[in-house]
């Protein structure tokens, strides 16, 4: 019973919201909204490999482009083959994105497992590196690959997202994800940020939890390239380059590493904030954009390095002490 | 329970244990000293498996633990250690650090976390409410709610032991426990892991190289020094070895 | 065969140059243990220093060795400051952070250089040309192998360089203290070592080569745009990792052979690999021996 209420006030927060920013706001605020939606999606993914579990990833969006072309691919060159292509019932064409969603989530997932696994073996700083080298990687081939379009990128992928899936998804993946470190087993992710030999010495393998940390937050940037994807139905192999991972590293270190609320708080602010900075953008003729995030990490770091909320939720504000666990 | 039969391990030529034979039985409570760098901890790190011996076998629970991960310590062979310097999960609760090493409790998967169905609750609150009674068990349950590394020196000792414990270990490998603590304190200690013994029946290996300590405590002792055993037997038999004497000599006078 | 020994010749002046960058993130590592990720963007600013201060000795410009070495000089002053200034604006104050910290503020300080110099009243966005400060000459030639003036300049000037901080590091006051900060930051400040002072040597000395670096490689490859510290910096940190960070010398055999390897997977494999040869090899020695050929691992303590 209480399932079906959450899944129903979900629904119809989704519905309602979704038709009133589609029916009464303007097109380009529309697509700094599903930024900001995508942007949290990533965010939130990130923080779990780089605040819960204290590693440091500077690959994420390696692993978004895996997603964003594994789902072109899939609507634009797989399905049509398949004779799924031309006009379709919006109940088709919504059952097979989300299907595409899935599927490039998974691959995204996988891709993080054959990169994870060898690399958490790593530490601080070589990690970081590592990560950083796998995601070049990643697009280098991406680039290399004419049947996707390499270089010229990949044009004509069907629009099939929109306002109703980004803000679903963006909700459901926070809420997924709040669910995970929340639980009993999700603890394990913080107990390696605090202490791995300690982890270990109470029979917990750290590479797994790691992994396990990996493989999800790769999953979640899947799927949020999938979106991106389906959006704007165009990709570039250089839009997944370092700065956009290094973008998403500075709205998770801003809004709190070990923070959801933080992420998804930092995520809207500083999509929405250098949107607000373009026409300067124009004038200047350069991507400020990454002069700003740069000082703006740097700033935090000197002053206020536990970013917006800290370990903090905003759910902490609402919940007096907690009540005993065993009459919860 | 453990077994550890003529191990060595050696770094780059230096024996820092050599041919060390020791045993340890069912509920038993025996005690490992020796001066300070005679490889107490060494050895300890060879029975945890995060070094592995040179030569020799070491057997926790009948299994030869040559082959496994550090991690296989606690599950397969269900032992579990403390540390010398405490290694708590410093920036979770009280009870957070319990639950992390109340693992072999949890019986669903990813999706009963990600739908909170109906077993994820009621799963949940059995771990959440056994791991307050073991607290309950060491008066720590009032504080379950603190910041481990908020909590006062000896309550972060007992509750590293307790975070050891939730793994239901058959034997328990205490490394310097009364390290740091006065008079009163180590006295509670003693008590305290003598307790734990009676109530959880399980087997005990203390490192210490206070003797007092061990010698109020241990049914039977090992002396290590130089990396190699120089004795082993009763407190009393311990108390009057002449090699045992001359090995502390200058370090500490026996009492 | 004459191929072969051209692609030996150029691979060892392009990683004599990879040397000089690596050995500044090889002592930083070694003092702070921190990855100083702007190092490749003050190599940049060698090459824009350069690019700045050629045409004031006259224009058009006359290449002649003086005037190499007036502009290596200068880019070395400027490039000395701006190094002085990361460490005491960036790094200096979260010494006492979590590395995680560090590690973020030195991207951002890399990335601010890079956007910031993209500025159009600053350098700009577009890719200049960098000024002939020598006239390039063929100085040796026999049966197609091709040897000139500039990878003799690079060569010489490269391993005086780094004999120079060989000397310094090891025969001088401040090379012992530099050396005893790196072993022990906490000790050396016991023994009365003024250890800011140390460090912020330190990140001169680096600044230095940086320069020397940047004026080499805009001399060969006569162009400078803001982002070419990047993927200079980069490449340099892997030789520095395949050498074993910390050390000067694993950072020149590491230069060297990131030098030989992308020399010889460009001549015989393909150009487009020319940048995933270096991730590869960090890849690789990372996964399988990370304390890098000449580096020593630690166990942590239990």
């Amino acid at each position: 019973m209480k399932q079906l209420i959450q899944w129903g006030s979900f629904i119809l927060v989704v519905a309602i919201f979704g038709w009133l920013l589609t029916e009464f706001v303007p097109d380009y605020y529309q697509t700094i909204i599903a930024i900001c939606g995508i942007n949290v999606i990533l965010a939130v993914s990130l923080n779990l490999v780089n605040g819960f579990t204290g590693q440091f990833s500077m690959g994420h969006a390696g692993f978004m482009a895996v997603g964003a072309y594994m789902s072109a691919t899939l609507s634009t060159l797989l399905l049509p083959a398949l004779g799924f292509s031309g006009e379709m019932n919006v109940f088709t064409q919504n059952l097979l994105f989300f299907g595409v969603l899935i599927v490039s989530g998974l691959s995204a997932g996988l891709i993080g497992f054959l990169v994870g696994v060898p690399s958490l073996r790593l530490k601080g700083d070589y990690l970081a590196i590592v990560t950083l080298g796998f995601g070049e990687i990643i697009r280098t081939s991406i680039l290399n690959i004419e049947a996707i379009g390499g270089a010229r990128g990949f044009i004509g992928i069907p629009q099939w997202s929109n306002l109703y899936w980004v803000l679903g998804l963006s909700i459901l993946s926070t809420v997924i994800i709040a669910r995970v470190v929340t639980s009993i087993p999700g603890k394990q992710f913080m107990a390696v940020r605090d202490d791995e030999t300690a982890t270990t010495s109470i029979g917990l393998s750290t590479t797994r939890i790691k992994v396990r940390a990996f493989v999800l937050a790769s999953f979640f940037a899947g799927v949020a390239g999938a979106l991106f994807a389906h959006y704007y139905s165009y990709l570039n192999p250089s839009t997944f380059n370092f700065n956009y991972s290094f973008q998403i590293i500075a709205m998770v270190v801003l809004g709190g590493m070990g923070s959801l609320s933080g992420s998804v708080t930092a995520a809207i602010l500083l999509t929405v904030l250098l949107e607000a900075l373009r026409p300067l953008q124009d004038y200047t003729g350069v991507d400020l954009r990454m002069v700003i995030y740069s000082l703006v990490l740097i700033v935090l770091m000197l002053t206020r390095p536990q970013g917006i909320f800290g370990r903090s939720e905003v759910t902490d504000f609402f919940k007096k002490r907690r009540s005993r666990p065993h009459n919860a | 329970m453990l077994e550890v039969d003529h191990v060595s391990i050696e770094f780059g030529g230096l024996k820092a244990v050599q041919d060390v034979y020791l045993k340890v039985n069912d509920n038993e409570l025996v005690g490992l000293i020796g001066p300070n760098g005679a490889g107490k901890t060494t050895l300890f790190n060879l029975i945890t498996r995060i070094y592995r011996p040179t030569s020799g076998r070491i057997k926790i629970d009948g299994h030869n633990i040559r082959e496994f991960h550090a991690f296989d310590i606690a599950n397969k062979c269900h032992a579990a250690r403390t540390f010398q310097n405490i290694r708590l999960f410093r920036d979770l609760s009280v009870l957070d650090n319990v639950l992390v090493a109340s693992h072999l409790k949890i019986d669903y998967g990813f999706w009963t976390v990600a739908l909170h169905t109906q077993k994820f609750f009621d799963s949940e609150k059995r771990i959440r409410g056994e791991a307050f009674e073991l607290l309950k068990i060491f008066n720590l349950h009032e504080k379950y709610d603190e910041l481990a590394k908020n909590l006062p020196y000896g309550d972060q000792r007992k509750l590293e032991i307790v975070r050891a414990l939730a793994t239901k270990p058959k034997i328990l490998f205490l490394d310097e426990p009364a390290a740091g603590m006065n008079e009163s304190e180590t006295a509670e200690l003693l008590n305290l892991i003598r307790f734990i013994r009676e109530k959880f029946k399980l087997a005990i290996l203390v490192i210490e190289h206070d003797m007092k300590f061990i010698m109020g405590l241990c049914e039977r002792i090992y002396v290590l020094d130089h990396g190699q055993l120089i004795a082993e037997g009763t407190p009393k038999e311990i108390q009057n070895n002449p090699k045992v004497i001359r090995a502390y000599l200058g370090e500490e006078t026996i009492t | 065969m004459a191929e072969f020994f051209q692609h030996l010749i150029n691979g060892i002046s392009l990683g004599s140059i990879y040397a000089l960058i690596a050995i500044g993130y090889s002592m930083v590592y070694g003092i702070l243990q921190l990855i100083n990720f702007a190092h490749g963007e003050v190599v940049m600013l060698g090459a824009v220093t350069g690019f700045f201060v050629a045409p004031l000795f006259g224009r058009p410009v006359h290449p002649s060795l003086g005037l190499f070495l007036s502009v290596l000089l200068i880019s070395m002053v400027v490039c000395s400051i701006v190094g002085l200034l990361i460490e005491r604006i960036a790094y200096r104050p979260l010494r006492k952070s979590p590395r995680i910290n560090c590690l973020i503020t030195a991207i951002g300080v890399s990335l601010f250089i890079q956007y910031f110099t993209q500025l159009d009243f600053i350098f700009g966005a577009i890719p200049q040309s960098y000024p002939e400060l020598i006239e390039r000459q063929i100085v040796f030639s026999i049966g197609g192998l091709e040897i000139s003036n500039l990878q003799i300049l690079v060569l010489g000037l490269s391993f005086s360089l780094m004999g120079i901080l060989e000397f310094i590091v090891f025969r001088t006051k401040m090379g012992k203290a530099m050396r005893a900060v790196s072993e022990s930051p906490e000790i050396a400040s016991l023994l009365g070592i003024p250890v800011n002072r140390v460090i912020a040597f330190t990140f001169v000395l680096g600044s230095c080569l940086a320069a020397a670096a940047g004026t080499l490689v805009a001399t060969m490859y006569p162009k400078v745009d803001a982002l070419m510290g990047a993927l200079l910096g980069l490449k340099a940190f892997v030789a520095a990792v395949l050498g074993g960070i910390g050390s000067i010398s694993g950072a020149v055999l590491g230069g060297l052979l990131m030098g030989l390897a992308e020399e010889y997977t460009v001549g015989y494999l393909s150009s487009s690999f020319r940048d995933a040869i270096a991730f590869t090899i960090l890849i690789l020695i990372l996964l399988v021996r990370p304390s890098g050929l000449l580096g020593t691992s630690r166990i942590e303590k239990v």
